[in-house]
Order: structure tokens, then sequence, then C-alpha cells
């Protein structure tokens, strides 16, 4: 065994890439709940990759067999119900596991420099999970795939001039049809998997040069220990990786309660209308994005003008690309800077209600309160800069304070 | 790092526990992934086929498609039974008992069938799997010898009489298959074995 | 932290409440189905007697009644497969579309994912809501289901139906139905327990592996509680080292 590890040393990296990322890569001790999901997206994605191979082997991407073959797998293939359904849970438990994991990142600054790659390259695999989910959402062809795509894609009319035969270039056809079904297959199933994959690797790889930031936001790699390792640091194997997989089993148990026991989630992962064939002769009454789509969706709407709106909801996005240098505050914790810890708290909440509100009927109040807490979301990017650079954070430990 | 907290038979013990027990775990998870991809119920459904034989003339023949393959389905006339027992043609066959052939129970008898009337073959060529032709009259350059009337594989020359007997002088080695098949009424027989 | 848990914890309630719009206007009752083979099997025989006429399951097979439900092939085919040739097949009526449009003007919809689209409770209510119309085609209307095309089927368990009170005792108080002051009208206990059979066995039409999911799920929850705990153990194992 060894003299094959040897042989294979000789011609790949493979010791030195196991130290280097795992026996090796020293993370701080003082990881808390917070630190599950990053660990928990790479098992969702290989959850979804598997799910989503399996699913491809009944699944038909032609308009008139689509939906008929969703129900298919759904009856008649054998266990076709139990991988459809984790296919639909884990893209839900996709996005909560995300969400938390780029809150994570804003508690403890773990944007900030060093780590600005880190986080635009997540910023990105975000961006391709946005597309991944809605192109995936398309494919059962039931009535909300159809005009959620009728609406996403028609955000493109607003582009001036060249808008309305953008769309049209974007569908393959008048309305949306077949060969749109056809081609955000593709997508779905070949192309953005492969650019996520490439991405993840990047994301891991960047933050293993820099090193994980942690809880209290100090560097551990400044406070080194008699044998030259940060005194605060704890190999990533086998620490980390028993207590993920801890985490991973736990992660489990409460997506199996879902796909066992509420597959649908009260038509929240699983939307009633979508069991209704897609229909283009009938909108339904209200057509609303999948959950995870619902603040941008929310703020979207809240807008009475079309090209502006647009470019709102594209700008509520790209501005988290810009967080690591709109962030000036010399400590990166929200933990020693307790006003920017309000604000954050302002901009989760304002992105939760806008969330609510994307999911509703647009009536009066619901629009002047999305409109509201629109101002709040983008109130968080304008004041950032100014309030970091003024609020004196409290004094930062050397050393990690402990406390999970 | 203080040793004195350690112990390593606890700690391997808790391993392998956690190791076989998770191991258990991905064995039972790719049961579903396995089983997904054995037919399904879509495909279970058309395990059977039915064909009604009041539709068919004396000595005519009709295709079906079953479980993806040609079947034929043939009325014998009284004489085409009757040719089946003569002693010349039993002398030419490879496989008389069809001992060496695939059937099932009912049909490994001369006329190869439930009731001599009536022919239900798989019409695929023992050979290479060509489809042969049906060749009911006898007579005919084709065949070296005498043709008693049967099938005909024009790939490689095979010859089988009436009743699928692979004739000698054919490459095929074995006589053409029977599928199994069950009369539902006199005159509605059900080929394949249901499933579920 | 805690905060932030808090508040996701609400918005995610909050969602998951709102996300089921009642629709119509009309107020539902509600009804949760019960998965009991036993009811289910009343349901299916239920829904061969009185629906299967017009409305089709065509994404059902029989053949899920043995295999889900623990009918015997015997029974679905006596009780239940009226001129169906496998057991194989789908849930079909025999009634057309044309037939259809010719008795009632209006085909009769498709069955298989209705308690998807409606919710149970819709179909519950629906199928307890008609009511005497002299104006419609069939003398009836619907409550829930305004100018459906759809007569009562369950008339013979409702207390107008003649001989009704033969078998079941009179109420003591009360006229109860017909009266639209708001209030829903009683239902009599024959037949709400016939509907809520029917409304179950529609509810599990609509997908089949609830029967699956329930009798695998407390397997897996159980060995998944199990390899909890076995790797939160290993975990504090290692963590000892730490300090």
């Amino acid at each position: 065994m060894n003299r094959f590890i040897a042989w294979v040393d000789a011609r790949f990296p493979l010791t030195r890439m196991l130290r280097e990322h795992l026996t090796e890569y020293y993370a701080p001790k003082n990881f808390n709940f917070f630190y599950f999901f990053g660990a928990l997206a790479l098992l969702v994605l290989v959850v979804q990759i598997l799910t989503g191979i399996w699913l491809t082997m009944h699944y038909k991407p032609d308009a008139e067999l689509a939906f008929g073959s969703v129900e298919h797998i759904m009856r008649n293939v054998n266990y076709g119900w139990l991988i459809r359904y984790m296919h639909a849970t884990g893209a839900s438990a996709f996005f909560i596991i995300v969400y938390l994991h780029m809150f994570r990142g804003l508690m403890y600054g773990s944007h900030r420099p060093p780590r600005e790659l880190v986080w635009i390259v997540g910023m990105l695999i975000f961006l391709v999970l946005m597309g991944e989910a809605f192109m995936g959402y398309v494919l059962p062809w039931g009535q909300m795939s159809y005009w959620g795509a009728q609406v996403i894609i028609n955000l493109f009319t607003a582009i001036p001039w060249i808008g309305p035969d953008l769309a049209e270039w974007i569908r393959g056809g008048f309305a949306i049809s077949d060969p749109t079904l056809n081609r955000l297959f593709a997508f779905h199933v070949v192309a953005l998997p492969i650019v996520l994959i490439l991405l993840v690797g990047v994301h891991l790889v960047a933050l293993h040069e820099v090193g994980s930031n942690n809880p209290d936001g100090i560097e551990i790699k400044e406070t080194k220990d008699a044998q030259g390792r940060p005194a605060d640091g704890i190999p990533f194997h086998p620490y980390y990786t028993v207590k993920d997989l801890f985490g991973a089993v736990v992660f489990l148990f409460v997506a199996a309660v879902i796909i066992f026991y509420f597959p649908t989630v009260n038509g929240l992962f699983l939307e009633p209308e979508n069991f209704e064939p897609a229909d283009p002769l009938n909108t339904p009454e209200h057509i609303k994005p999948v959950w995870y789509f619902g603040t941008f969706y929310a703020i979207l709407r809240a807008v009475p003008h079309k090209l502006t709106g647009v470019v709102l909801m594209g700008l509520s996005i790209l501005l988290l690309f810009l967080l690591p240098w709109l962030d000036r505050s010399p400590a990166r914790s929200w933990r020693y800077r307790p006003i920017y810890k309000q604000m954050l708290l302002i901009f989760a909440v304002s992105f939760l209600v806008l969330m609510y509100l994307g999911s509703q009927p647009p009536t009066a109040t619901y629009t002047l309160l999305a409109q509201v807490f629109t101002v709040i979301y983008f109130a968080f990017f304008i004041a950032l800069p100014f309030v970091s650079r003024w609020e004196r954070p409290r004094p930062v430990p050397d050393r990690i304070t402990g406390k999970g | 790092m203080s040793a004195d907290t350690v112990d390593p038979s606890r700690r391997r013990f808790l391993n392998w526990t956690a190791g076989v027990v998770g191991a258990i775990g991905v064995g039972y998870a790719a049961v579903p992934f396995i089983r997904s991809m054995a037919p399904s119920a879509s495909v279970e459904a058309q395990a059977t086929e039915t064909v009604d034989l009041s539709k068919i003339e004396p000595g005519q023949r009709i295709t079906i498609q079953w479980q993806g393959k040609p079947v034929w389905v043939i009325r014998r006339t009284e004489r085409m039974v009757e040719s089946l027992d003569s002693e010349e043609l039993v002398a030419q066959l490879k496989d008389p008992d069809s001992g060496a052939s695939e059937q099932p129970d009912f049909a490994e008898n001369a006329y190869r069938s439930r009731d001599p009337g009536v022919l239900v073959m798989v019409a695929i060529c023992t050979h290479l799997g060509c489809i042969p032709s049906y060749r009911p009259e006898p007579g005919g350059e084709f065949w070296s010898g005498a043709w008693e009337g049967g099938f005909f594989c024009p790939c490689h020359g095979s010859g089988f009489d009436l009743a699928g007997r692979v004739l000698d002088g054919s490459p095929a080695p074995r006589n053409l298959a029977v599928p199994y098949y069950e009369y539902l009424s006199d005159s509605r027989i059900r080929i394949g074995k249901p499933r579920g | 932290m805690r905060i932030v848990a808090a508040a996701v914890a609400i918005a995610l309630l909050g969602l998951a409440g709102s996300a089921f719009a009642a629709g119509e206007g009309a107020s539902l009752r509600s009804m949760d189905p019960d998965y009991s083979k036993e009811t289910l099997r009343e349901g299916a025989r239920s829904f061969a007697n009185n629906c299967l006429g017009c409305h089709s399951l065509s994404r059902f097979r029989y053949r899920n009644l043995v295999d889900d439900l623990g009918m015997t092939k015997q029974e679905v085919e006596q009780d239940l497969m009226k001129g169906t040739v496998s057991i194989n097949d789908h849930m079909e009526s025999s009634m057309t579309e044309e037939q259809a449009r010719d008795w009632f003007g209006a085909a009769a919809p498709d069955l298989s994912l209705v308690s998807r689209v409606r919710g149970p409770s819709w179909i519950y209510s629906m199928l307890l809501g008609f009511h005497r119309d002299s104006d419609s085609a069939t003398g009836w209307n619907n409550r829930v289901f305004p100018q459906a095309a759809m007569p009562n089927v369950l008339y013979n368990l409702t207390p107008e139906a003649p001989g009704y009170y033969d078998s079941v005792p009179p109420p003591g108080h009360g006229e109860g139905s017909g009266a639209d002051n708001g209030e829903l009208p009683e239902v009599p206990e024959g037949l709400d327990a016939e509907v809520r059979e029917l409304v179950s066995f529609l509810a599990y039409a609509s997908d089949p592996s609830v029967v699956a999911r329930r009798s695998l799920g407390p397997w897996v929850l159980g060995f998944l509680a199990l390899l909890g705990l076995l790797t939160y153990l290993v975990k504090r194992e290692y963590w000892r080292d730490v300090h």
C-alpha cells in the first residue's frame, strides 16, 4: 500500500493535497453552528448531481411529454418518487444553506480582505445556483413552470432597443415553447452543473490559500505555537471532518422528515399550481416565484417602472459583490461592531420580509410595504461605507475568545 | 493535547461502529437508485400482449410486437399440422424433440404449441437474429432438399419447418423460440407472463 | 444570534402558512385525508361506484390498489374493473368526451392530480356543497364550485333523498340544509364518512407514494437517529483533544 501511494505521489500530489487541504489545513477551533453550512452545501451539491443524473434517465425534455414524464417518475419508476422528492427538497435546502452561509460571512466579516476572492467566487456560485434553480423549476412544465419562465424571460424585454429580440432569441420561439424547454434542460443538466463544480473548486482553493475566518474575525496565523502551527488552529481532519459528518447526519434527518412526511411543505417547495400541466392560454390567478426568489421578485415588483425595476433587482444582487470594499471597518466580526450588528440584522429582516412579500399578491398595502423594505435593503449598502468608517470597534482580542 | 483523557481503544471502537453503520446507510441509500433503473410499472404493463385468434384466417400469419420482439401467430391448417408428423421431415431435423431449444414445457412437443392448430413463435432466427420469411407452401428453389413449407431465413439460409424446428443443413443451431402464452378464452390468447 | 434564528423561523413559518391561498372565496370545510389502508380501500370502491362513470384517474393504475393497499387481484377485478382489460391499466372512465359534452355540457375533468392542485379540503367542501337550483341544467348548483356541470352524485345519502329517514333517525331540531345564512349546513354522518373516504382516496391517488413514504419513513428516521448518535459520540471523542 505504501509503495503504491509512493508510486502515485511521484506522479500526482496526492499526499501533499491531502495534507494541504485536510490533515494540515489548520482551521480556527471556535467554529460555531453557522460553520456547518459550507460542508452542507457541498453535500447538497453532491446529492443534487446524483439525483439529477437519475432523474434524467426518465425525464423527457419535450413540451408534449415533460409533465407526463415527471408523473411517470412519481408513479411508475421504482423509487422515482424518492429521487424526485430528494431533488426538489434539495433545491430548497440548497438555498436555505447558501443564505445562512452568506449571512455567516457577513456576520463575521469573512468577505473582508484578504478573502475578497473567496466572497466573489461564492457570489458567482450563488448566481449560477439561481440560474440552475430557475431552469430546473421550468422542467416539470406545470403552470408555474410555464408562467414563471414567461415572467423571468420577459425581464429581458426591459432592455432598451434589443430587449424584445433578445427575449425571442432566448426563447427560441414566439412564446415559451418546446425549444425553450429543450435549451433550459441542456443548461440545467450539462452547462451550469459543470460551471458550478468548477466554481466550487475555485472557492475551496481560494479559501485554503488564505485560511478560514472565525467568529472573532481575527487571523489565527498571527499567533503560532512552538511547532510553528497556528496556536488557535486545529487540523481540519479529523476534528472538523467528524464534526461536519455529525452536522450532515442532522441535516439528513431534517431533510428525511420533509421528504417522507411533508414533501411539498404545504406548497412551499412544490407549488400546487405546478401539478397542472402548462397551458399557454391560461395564466394562473397569482404567479409567484418559488420562495427563495421572493426577495428579488418583491424588489422588482415594488418599482412601478419596468426598466427601473429590473435594474434595481439586478443591483440588489450585484451590490452584494461589492461588500468587501463597501465595508471599511478595521474590525471584521460583528462581535466588536455593535452598530454594524444592528445594521446587518435590519438588513436581514428586510431580506426576509421582502421574501415573504414576494410570495404574496401585490395588493396596495403589500406594494407599499415592499417599497419601504426595498429602501431599507438598499440603505444598508449606501450607509455601510460611512458607518463602517465612523464606528469605533470595541477592542479586538489577539487570540480567539473560545465562546462559540 | 493531554493524553490522559484519550483512550485509543475507545476511539477505535467508536470509529469502527460509526463507520460500519455509515457504510450500511450508504448501501441502503444506493438501493433506490439501482432499483429505479429496473423496468418501471409502465414497462411491466407491456409485459403481455393479447391476440384475438378469431381474426386470423386458417393458414394466415400475423406478426405482433411483444416485449419489443416480433412474434408470429399462425393458424395452422390441417394439412400443415399433418406435415409435421411426416417421418421424412422428422429425419431432417436437428432437434426434433426440442430438447436443446427454448420453449415453455407445454410446447416441448412436435407441434411446439398448446394446441396444434395455433403456433405462437418468436420470429428471430437462432443463428444471428434476422427475421425469417414465411414460406407455407411446399416446393421452391431456395432450399436444397424438398421444402414441405416453413420458414426460411434469407440472411444466412437457415430453414425451419412449420413448427419452427430447424432443418439439417442450416447454420442455425436451435429451433425458433416459443414464448409463454395462455388462453384467456377459446379465441383470445395472452402472450407473456403478467408481472406484478 | 438567537434573534436571527427566531426571525428566520418566524419568516419561514409565515411563508409556509401564506403559501396556501384559500383561492375561490367560499369558505372551506377543512379536512385532512386519512391514509389508513382500510379507508383508502373503501374510498377506491366508492370512487369506482360513484365517480368512475364520468371521471378518469388516467395516471393511476389498478395495480396500485393491489401493491399499495393490499387488495387482492380478484377483488379489484370483480368489484372495480368494469370492462377494462388488465390490472396494469389506468383507471379510465368509459364515458367519452363527446358523451360528456352531450350529457353535461362539459368534459368531466381527469382527477389524477385534483388533490394536488385543489387540496383535500376543497374537494371535501365541494362534494358537500351541492344545493338545488332549478335554473341549472342538472337541477343542482354548488356553493364551492358555482355553475359546476356536475350533479350531486351522492344525493342518496342526503336527507332530501326519498326513504332517507327510513334508515336514519330524523334530527330533533332545526332545519339545517338549504339555509344560506353564512353558516355551513350540517352534514349527515353517512354522507360525511363516504365523502371522507372518497377524498382520502383522491389524495392518495394524486401521490400514491404516500403509502410507501409512511411505511419507509420511520426506518429511515430511526437509522439516521442512530447514525447521528454515533457520529456525535465520535465527534465528542475527538474533540476531547481540543482545549
